[in-house]
């Protein structure tokens, strides 16, 4: 008896059994009509004009129109291929009477049973779909191609910053990384890193690898913000200022020689600036052609969460000999909060004084802090300036003040402690927490005096030996040159400073390894002598360079007259030479370049036999004493304390002898290898990489390392509060509103389908080839 | 490998056939039958007549009744089991082999009636055959005979059963090992042998590979009886629907069975056959 027939849909298993059906045909259907409509867009021109104007896409494909009429093959191919069968195996069976049983019903809808044995050929049609696409280039057009890219990465201190985690550059680069895989195979982008200086990471390149390595290049530093040169580098190349013909036109005017005109041809880059916005303002940047957009890091503060990141920061703290004790030092040091609410009972300063190796004196104060002085809300934020959130208040006390013993050598650690549990303040900036300087013994000037008798120097000499700023050593005025003292000052840097009074090497040869400071003198110069001078008489000061550091401190010198004086002539001044001093007709302080050196010279003595030749002494009061003392303390180098240099800043060592090998070593908190330095002779000892904050010692062959600290002491990047705008030039760089539209092009992802497919088409191909 | 072990061989010397009926034999046997003979089983009394011997005169009833009654007992009879193996092309399939499954299968049950004094037949079915022999001496030949079955090509189920109703044996317990995969039916085959009045058992073997078959992809499967392709692709919908085919299958040979009362025992090659032997024929009754 017959069985009845199928009837689609009576029960579960029959439904999802044609489901399964319709979904076969349904699949290959969609692998033709994508085949189909991939011939379409290549033939027909209206059907890509209207994907062009209805969804931005073309398809710009590098191939040639034969190729694709041989690609078209490839799928007519696969048809013929299925329906000749060519892969079905034999397989002998002891009978095969029980399987044309099961198959019976199946060859009444022979279709259905076709589509169901050829799941392998709808993959291969998606696959050879995917890889026909692919090969079209579709892209979509947003915007113009091969645009150009200058991308501003932000890596100084405030970067380091956890309030995003896990720290805004790891999130800037992120952003970063995000934008470059965005940008089209035709644009191009170049990567500057900038901190309190700016570097070129990645030049131009189309190469998104590159890039992405450049970026993982970028490193945290510890160092200060600064845009502008970063700026300078990015408008360069937006605005090249072309100095050589290529691209020039002639000009031909009736009547004149033709002449070419340069036609500079800038980029028009668009300059993204990933930062927090702690920069200061440029407000004298020309952009040009430079467009400018700062993508913005940080968290801003919200009605929630009013202070945005949380921070508390050291901001200064420096040492100085107490005045009236002299074995005692004065500690000052600025906390400041950059919270908006105010905070009580929970942060505490710790001093901590070690002699090598052990710890001298701690010294803790409690801290209470008022709230920011300006807390800026989401809505005024957009028109504040750089500076106008205001860095911290640290009210009621200002700066806190320690007296700590002097132990000769050593150094401070000044550290906030969280004051309930004890433990080192933790906030989102962890940089400014903790802060070191180093004691160092007081270093005085060696000083050589040569000269006729001078009271008013003598005066000078004797009050400042007094005082320990300096140690003078004296040399009689005939004969000098041939003293071994001198001759070993010429050879070697025995002083820092050598005055010669009235007296004067007679070559250059003999000029002192050391700053030297003439009086009613000169340093030789070819064919001349101070002596062969004339002298001009009757002077005043009409003025002065109050900027000058050897003349820091001295308001006026009205009045000031000088009986006799000489004018240094043009020979005299060749390099590096300005004047401090000017009179009415010639100026009568000079400092001149020498090397490494400075020659400061007063072209008037001032004594001339037994009398005073100026009145400087008494009028203005006071003046000649302090420029004296800075005298001895710039070109001398007296130094009372060890002042510490900021991250990235370069660090002068000066051993004060010939040493063969300096090494460099963070000692606190440790890290990294040691450093060793090769010192030049003749040439000044500058560390150029102290990168991380900290303490560290110098070996060149002392019983006790010379130590210096690093520390942030910067409250404009201690202020971690992000600012969403920043002028530069005239324009308020904000973030845009909208996030960068880049044209896309889809090819990869298409290829990537394919890929995928032919994956699940081998799979399928092994699993169903195995017995 | 031999086809049957020496522990296997010492349990089935225990063991012999159950004959659901009385059958009559030809020669002196262990196994009673209708007929009246001369076992210790009384069977009825009949008049004395002359010539009767007299030692089964039952003097008690003459004591009583003063007449002649003669004592008489069942007869025990030999019975004959005619083995049928199937010996096509398709038995040679499946690991193990079906066809070394019914060569084993065959040897244990002749072994059996050859150690009860049975007469055996082994035939295999469109080939050759053993007739008749009995005894336990005959045991080598018996092994000998089934280890040289060879497959034979072309046979047919139904063609086989009438050769061998054709030389008229003698009535008894017929068991037909097949794997019934015949095109031509396996129904008349069946009746025939119903139809001589045979005890019959039929033993079904298929290969595992039958029964739940590995296959993936697209095949082109070839009858190794007449070489008809079948193109199929195997999906697991597809080898539902075998499974489900081959139930259907057996359950319709199970039913045909039943109602001719022909003992069924389907079994798997991979099976062994002592369990085959021990369990099922024992206690189905063929076996006891």
């Amino acid at each position: 008896m017959p069985s009845p027939p199928v009837v689609p849909g009576t029960n579960l298993k029959e439904r999802s059994r044609w489901l399964g059906t319709a979904t076969f045909g349904l699949a290959l259907l969609g692998a033709l009509g994508l085949l189909v409509l991939l011939a379409l867009i290549l033939q027909v021109e209206d059907v890509r004009g209207w994907l062009e104007t209805w969804g931005g896409l073309t398809f710009p494909s590098p191939l040639a129109g034969p190729f694709w009429n041989w690609l078209a093959l490839a799928p007519i191919l696969l048809l013929l291929l299925y329906f000749l069968k060519l892969r079905r195996r034999p397989l002998e069976v002891s009978s095969t009477l029980l399987w044309r049983k099961s198959t019976e019903d199946l060859h009444v809808n022979s279709l259905i049973q076709w589509l169901r044995r050829n799941l392998l050929l709808i993959v291969q049609l998606l696959v050879l779909g995917a890889v026909g696409y692919a090969l079209a280039a579709p892209t979509t057009h947003q915007e113009e191609q091969g645009r150009h890219f200058i991308f501003l990465l932000d890596n100084s201190a405030s970067m380091a910053a956890t309030d995003v985690k896990p720290s805004r550059l790891e999130e800037a680069k992120r952003r970063l990384r995000e934008h470059i895989r965005a940008m089209a195979e035709s644009d191009h982008g170049m990567l500057i890193a900038f901190n309190s200086e700016a570097a070129t990471v990645q030049s131009f390149t189309h190469r998104k690898p590159d890039l992405l390595a450049a970026v993982d290049r970028v490193p945290q530093t510890q160092r200060p913000t600064r845009i502008d040169q970063a700026l300078a580098i990015a408008e360069g190349q937006a605005n090249p200022r072309r100095s050589a013909i290529e691209g020039s036109v002639e000009e031909v005017v009736p009547g004149q020689a033709p002449r070419s005109l340069l036609m500079p041809e800038g980029l028009n880059a668009e300059a993204i600036i990933f930062s927090d916005g702690r920069f200061p303002d440029l407000p004298q940047f020309s952009a040009g052609r430079l467009r400018l957009r700062l993508e913005l890091v940080g968290t801003l503060p919200t009605p929630a969460q009013p202070s945005g990141p949380r921070n508390i920061g050291i901001t200064m703290a420096s040492l100085r000999r107490d005045e009236v004790r002299l074995d005692r030092y004065t500690l000052d040091v600025r906390v400041q909060s950059f919270l908006a609410e105010r905070l009580a009972n929970s942060v505490s300063l710790q001093v901590e004084l070690f002699t090598p190796p052990s710890l001298a004196d701690r010294q803790i104060k409690p801290l209470d802090f008022a709230p920011r002085s300006q807390t800026p809300t989401p809505q005024d934020t957009e028109t504040i300036k750089y500076g106008a959130i205001v860095p911290g208040s640290n009210l009621p006390n200002p700066i806190e003040t320690f007296s700590l013993i002097d132990v000769g050598t050593g150094w401070v650690r000044i550290t906030l402690l969280n004051r309930q549990t004890g433990q080192p303040w933790e906030d989102d900036l962890a940089v400014d927490n903790q802060v070191w300087l180093a004691i160092a013994p007081v270093r005085r000037a060696r000083v050589l005096r040569i000269g006729l008798p001078n009271d008013i120097l003598d005066a000078f000499l004797r009050a400042s030996t007094a005082r320990q700023r300096l140690a003078v050593s004296v040399l009689p005025p005939a004969n000098f040159e041939a003293h071994p003292t001198y001759v070993e000052a010429t050879k070697a840097e025995t002083f820092d400073l050598v005055i010669f009074d009235r007296v004067q090497p007679q070559s250059p040869e003999m000029m002192p390894e050391a700053n030297a400071f003439f009086i009613g003198s000169a340093p030789p110069w070819p064919g001349g002598g101070f002596d062969d001078l004339p002298w001009l008489s009757n002077l005043f000061v009409k003025e002065f360079r109050s900027a000058h550091p050897l003349l820091r401190g001295i308001e006026t010198l009205q009045g000031m007259t000088i009986q006799r004086a000489k004018g240094l002539p043009e020979a005299a001044r060749q390099r590096r030479a300005s004047a401090l001093i000017e009179t009415q007709s010639v100026p009568v302080l000079w400092a001149l370049g020498r090397g490494r050196y400075t020659d400061l010279v007063l072209t008037f003595p001032l004594i001339v036999e037994g009398t005073w030749n100026t009145n400087w002494p008494k009028q203005p009061a006071g003046t000649l004493p302090l420029f004296l003392d800075n005298v001895v303390t710039q070109l001398g180098r007296f130094q009372e304390v060890e002042e510490s240099s900021r991250p990235g800043q370069p660090k002068p060592l000066a051993p004060g002898r010939p040493v063969a090998a300096v090494r460099i070593e963070q000692v606190e908190p440790r890290s990294g290898p040691a450093v060793d330095l090769q010192p030049a002779p003749g040439r000044e000892l500058v560390w150029n990489s102290p990168e991380n904050v900290g303490l560290f010692a110098v070996e060149w062959g002392e019983s006790e390392p010379f130590r210096f600290a690093v520390n942030l002491f910067d409250a404009d990047e201690s202020c971690i509060v992000p600012r969403p705008a920043a002028l530069l030039g005239e324009e308020q760089v904000g973030a845009a509103a909208e996030p960068l539209r880049f044209p896309r092009e889809f090819w990869p992802w298409l290829v990537l389908a394919a890929l995928a497919l032919a994956l699940l088409e081998w799979t399928l191909y092994l699993r169903r080839g195995a017995v | 490998m031999p086809l049957l072990s020496p522990e296997f061989i010492a349990r089935l010397e225990q063991i012999e056939y159950s004959s659901r009926r009385l059958l009559a034999g030809r020669f002196k046997g262990e196994r009673l039958t209708k007929r009246k003979g001369t076992s210790i089983e009384f069977a009825d009394h009949r008049h004395y007549v002359v010539g009767d011997d007299l030692r089964f005169l039952d003097w008690n009833l003459y004591a009583r009744l003063d007449r002649l009654f003669i004592k008489l007992y069942l007869e025990e009879e030999d019975l004959s089991v005619h083995l049928l193996v199937d010996g096509s092309v398709s038995m040679n399939f499946g690991t193990p082999a079906k066809l070394h499954f019914a060569r084993q299968l065959a040897a244990a049950l002749g072994f059996i009636g050859l150690s009860h004094f049975d007469r055996v037949s082994v035939w295999q079915i469109g080939g050759t055959g053993l007739n008749r022999i009995r005894g336990r001496s005959q045991v080598p030949r018996l092994l000998d005979f089934l280890e040289r079955l060879t497959p034979l090509a072309g046979t047919s189920l139904r063609q086989g059963v009438r050769d061998f109703v054709a030389r008229q044996p003698q009535r008894g317990i017929v068991v037909l090992i097949s794997d019934f995969l015949d095109k031509g039916g396996y129904e008349e085959a069946l009746r025939l042998l119903v139809a001589k009045r045979m005890e019959v058992t039929a033993v079904h073997v298929l290969a595992p590979d039958e029964i739940d078959p590995q296959l993936s992809g697209d095949v082109k499967l070839v009858d190794a009886e007449d070489g008809e392709v079948a193109e199929i692709t195997a999906t697991p919908w597809l080898l539902r629907r075998y499974r489900q085919t081959l139930e259907g299958f057996c359950a319709a040979l199970r039913q045909f069975c039943v109602r001719r009362n022909i003992l069924y025992s389907f079994i798997s090659s991979a099976t062994p056959v002592e369990s085959l032997i021990l369990n099922q024929l024992r206690g189905r009754g063929l076996l006891r």
